[in-house]
């Protein structure tokens, strides 16, 4: 999506916008990939320290996640009775758990896994969010309210009992809490959008496209869409946080990931019984679970606040 | 049914349910005085109070303290009065007459007499009632006749020599004919029995609240005494998470529990505040059973190799911790007519398990390592519910899985809600199914083996869907004699049948294992058809 936004060259920014993350691109003539790109250059100077450790972590993660042969070369999931619940020592960094299997090969193991739910969760949400709240902002009248109640009745539930509503009626699996905790946080990503996108159109850019006689098809796909969704990418970044949260929830539950899945929530449900003797088990995965949720945060967060210190 | 009916609540709520006791104590231990109340923490959820209906252990173990039965057995396995004050049984088997006692009361003020005997047994039998153990121990049940107000005739279809034995069981136990005519909803919230509590609480999930009966006037013959229970306030606190449980314990916000984690026994041993109250139980042990009704375990190959690839063992050692005895044959070495041969008939063997396997045709490979055949892998699939079974219990499964994947079995142990496994359970989908049949008599074996269980109101005993005229034949025979000599050849049999066929992979004998605070209360026994907690003879321990 390449295209050139010629309406963006006469906009002027609007006043105000305390909503975060819902300025659209800054109007200064460049595409919007050089124009994101360019501003996260512009965040990595004078960035806290804190947020380069958790960029750093954050790295950790993917690499775990990417190339887990990389950190550990023991198998996940081969079992050893005889050597259940050993502490952790040189051989096993974070011990055994109750069936001898090695928990820090598990728990690299379970990064892929628990990263991959959280990115496609959020995905999910987006869309879904993304269509429900792009379709209320530009249709207006009935369609707008309808989608309105429809978001507020779902608002109504916590997003993690809409997120087991889901599985209550399509099975467990891991497929289907991606697919729960998606449905789980579009409402929230789909009110957020409406406002974006009733914004976006207020904005005189989308005045002069409409002046220099673009169909509506053209500025909707041309000129709204590209406008509403580049701050997605912030929102997304704080939302995987969220979402991997909620897939453990659900993995924990017994609703996510199946045995002998190494899976982080499936592993600290695991290990919680055995907690009084052999705290390893469930402590690794929840260290986990709470890095992987704080430092997408962190770094989410702060792109947010360089894009708003951008207009 | 309809506590039943929320398919994702059960697992999410007793997480909820359990923070909350964790998080601010079990309001029942601030009662103003501590020795007037009770408080039983159980390890499994209940879904109705009503034993007839479907018959857990959980809905027995409550019964036991709230429900007096017909007869009663003793520890000797002698079977002696409760309501019924003496019975004659016809030469042929078929008619028992019972002359029941006419000076007890139902906790609701209706009378126990002959006609509550009928209105009960004829719930139990009732389709409508999902009565998979009760109604499944009846199944010989005919009639009852109501002779007078203190005789009743029961007429069965087939000689049953185990049918007192299952009567003195709690899932029999007589309930106020007048709570039975309410619709079934509200019966398994407020069950009425002439028991020595009565209930007066239930908050699903969470607890069930008890109080002395004060006319109670009918304690068996194993009872220690007579007259009402010694504490005043029973509190039956469902606590599935087995550390929370423990942790209630030791806090002493709770004062007994069952299903004790196996993880803390040497712990709980050693702590001088906490009695261990410990007892095998006799029927078939916790096991695996294999579904014969579809592949691929229809091929009695692929049962046999199943069966000689995993290491149980090693798995009971590991996370059991030695508090439970591996299992051999399809009856607990407590059952009576147990026979010690089968054993080891299906001993790991990994090579005998390959050869198995190519011989009934899986022999290709896929990417994984798991066998194929004609393109397809060899999956068995365990719909398994965590919150029905202790948390060592899912570990050992996961160790099987681990173990027969080895051999190239792709086991898939896929978790769910009550509702969802029993739905599967009932129409055999599935290969593998974890279950245990406690009973008194080695008749189990007809229960969970013979073609008649393969159906059941409520859930199905038959779970490997085993059905063989022969051995259906030698069960019932076995019902129609008294000759203990054959019935030992009888039920040797039987076993061997189930034994050659690789219906079940047993695991380890069921058993009662409670821990109580013995600082606090003293005389936690057990009732003695199922190795029940028995609540009516437990004193407090004087502080001074």
């Amino acid at each position: 999506m390449s295209v050139a936004l010629e309406p963006t060259t006469t906009r002027t920014p609007l006043p105000g916008g305390g909503q975060p993350g819902n300025q659209p691109d800054g109007g200064r003539g460049r595409t919007r990939t050089t124009g994101l790109l360019a501003a996260v250059l512009r965040g990595l100077r004078g960035t806290p320290i804190g947020v380069w450790i958790a960029a750093a972590v954050l790295a950790f993660l993917v690499l775990a996640a990417v190339v887990p042969s990389l950190l550990t070369v023991k198998d996940p999931y081969i079992i050893d009775p005889a050597g259940a619940f050993t502490a952790p020592n040189a051989e096993h960094l974070f011990g055994t758990d109750q069936n001898g299997r090695d928990v820090f090969s598990r728990v690299i193991a379970g990064t892929g896994q628990s990263l991959l739910l959280g990115l496609a969760a959020t995905a999910i949400g987006l869309v879904l969010g993304g269509l429900l709240g792009i379709t209320a902002g530009v249709s207006g009248k009935w369609l707008d309210s309808a989608i309105c109640r429809f978001v507020e009745i779902l608002f109504a539930f916590p997003g993690l009992l809409l997120a087991l509503i889901v599985i209550a009626v399509s099975g467990t699996g891991v497929v289907t809490a991606a697919i729960a905790v998606g449905v789980g946080t579009a409402p929230g990503y789909a009110r957020m959008l409406r406002t974006q996108t009733l914004q976006v159109i207020a904005a005189p850019y989308v005045e002069t496209a409409r002046s220099l006689g673009r169909s509506r098809q053209h500025i909707l796909w041309h000129t709204i869409v590209p406008n509403v969704i580049r701050p997605l990418f912030v929102l997304a970044t704080l939302g995987v946080g969220q979402a991997i949260v909620w897939a453990s929830s659900l993995s924990f539950l017994g609703l996510g990931a199946q045995p002998p899945a190494a899976e982080w929530g499936a592993m600290l449900a695991d290990g919680r019984n055995y907690i009084q003797i052999a705290w390893w088990i469930a402590a690794f995965p929840g260290i986990f679970i709470t890095l992987a949720a704080l430092t997408t945060t962190v770094v989410g967060r702060h792109l947010q606040q360089r894009l708003e210190a951008e207009v | 049914m309809t506590l039943r009916k929320a398919p994702w609540a059960p697992t999410a709520l007793a997480a909820v349910v359990v923070l909350a006791l964790a998080g601010c104590g079990g309001a029942a231990s601030a009662q103003p005085d501590e020795a007037d109340t009770f408080v039983f923490a159980t390890g499994k959820d209940i879904s109705c109070l009503d034993p007839h209906v479907n018959g857990d252990m959980p809905q027995a173990s409550l019964a036991a303290n709230y429900l007096d039965s017909l007869v009663s057995q003793d520890k000797e396995g002698k079977i002696r009065p409760w309501l019924a004050e003496s019975w004659e049984v016809s030469a042929d088997g078929l008619t028992y007459t019972f002359t029941v006692r006419d000076d007890v009361y139902f906790t609701d003020g209706t009378k126990f007499t002959a006609e509550a005997v009928k209105a009960n047994l004829d719930h139990m039998v009732d389709p409508d009632t999902q009565s998979g153990t009760a109604g499944g121990y009846l199944k010989p049940y005919e009639s009852t006749e109501v002779i007078n107000e203190t005789t009743a005739r029961v007429t069965l279809n087939r000689p049953y020599a185990a049918f007192l034995e299952v009567l003195a069981q709690p899932f029999l136990g007589i309930e106020s004919p007048t709570a039975l005519k309410r619709p079934q909803a509200e019966n398994c919230i407020s069950p009425v029995g002439t028991g020595p509590y009565k209930i007066v609480d239930y908050i699903p999930q969470s607890k069930v609240s008890l109080v002395r009966n004060e006319d109670y006037n009918s304690a068996p013959p194993f009872a220690q005494h007579q007259g009402p229970a010694h504490i005043k306030n029973l509190e039956w606190l469902i606590v599935p998470e087995d550390s929370t449980r423990y942790g209630l314990l030791r806090a002493g916000q709770v004062d007994a529990l069952d299903l004790m984690p196996s993880v803390h026994f040497a712990e709980a041993e050693a702590d001088k505040k906490v009695q261990l109250v410990l007892q095998d139980r006799p029927g078939n042990p916790t096991n695996l059973m294999l579904n014969t009704t579809r592949a691929p375990f229809d091929d009695i190959k692929v049962r046999k190799a199943f069966l000689h690839s995993v290491y149980v063992e090693a798995g009971i050692d590991s996370v059991y911790f030695g508090t439970v005895t591996k299992a051999g044959g399809p009856l607990a070495s407590t059952t009576g007519f147990y026979s010690p041969e089968f054993e080891d008939a299906y001993l790991p063997d990994p090579v005998e398990a390959d050869r198995l396997l190519d011989e009934a045709g899986w022999t290709g490979r896929d990417e994984q390592g798991y066998r194929t055949k004609d393109g397809k892998r060899l999956t068995v699939v365990l719909p398994y519910t965590p919150a029905a079974w202790p948390t060592a219990h899912a570990a050992l499964v996961t160790q099987i899985q681990a173990s027969a994947k080895q051999r190239g079995f792709d086991v898939r142990i896929e978790n769910q809600d009550f509702a969802s496994s029993s739905e599967k359970y009932n129409n055999f989908e599935y290969d593998l199914r974890a279950g245990y049949w406690n009973t008194n008599t080695a008749d189990v074996l007809r229960i969970v083996f013979s073609t008649e269980y393969m159906k059941s109101a409520g859930f199905v005993p038959n779970g490997s869907g085993f059905s063989n005229k022969e051995f259906d034949r030698i069960v019932n025979e076995a019902l129609a004699t008294d000759d203990p000599d054959i019935r030992a050849d009888l039920y040797y049999r039987a076993q061997q049948i189930v034994s050659e066929n690789a219906l079940q992979l047993p695991l380890y004998n069921q058993t009662s294992q409670l821990a109580l605070r013995q600082d606090r209360f003293a005389n936690l026994t057990l009732e003695p058809s199922l190795s029940l907690p028995y609540i009516y003879d437990v004193t407090a321990v004087n502080a001074s």
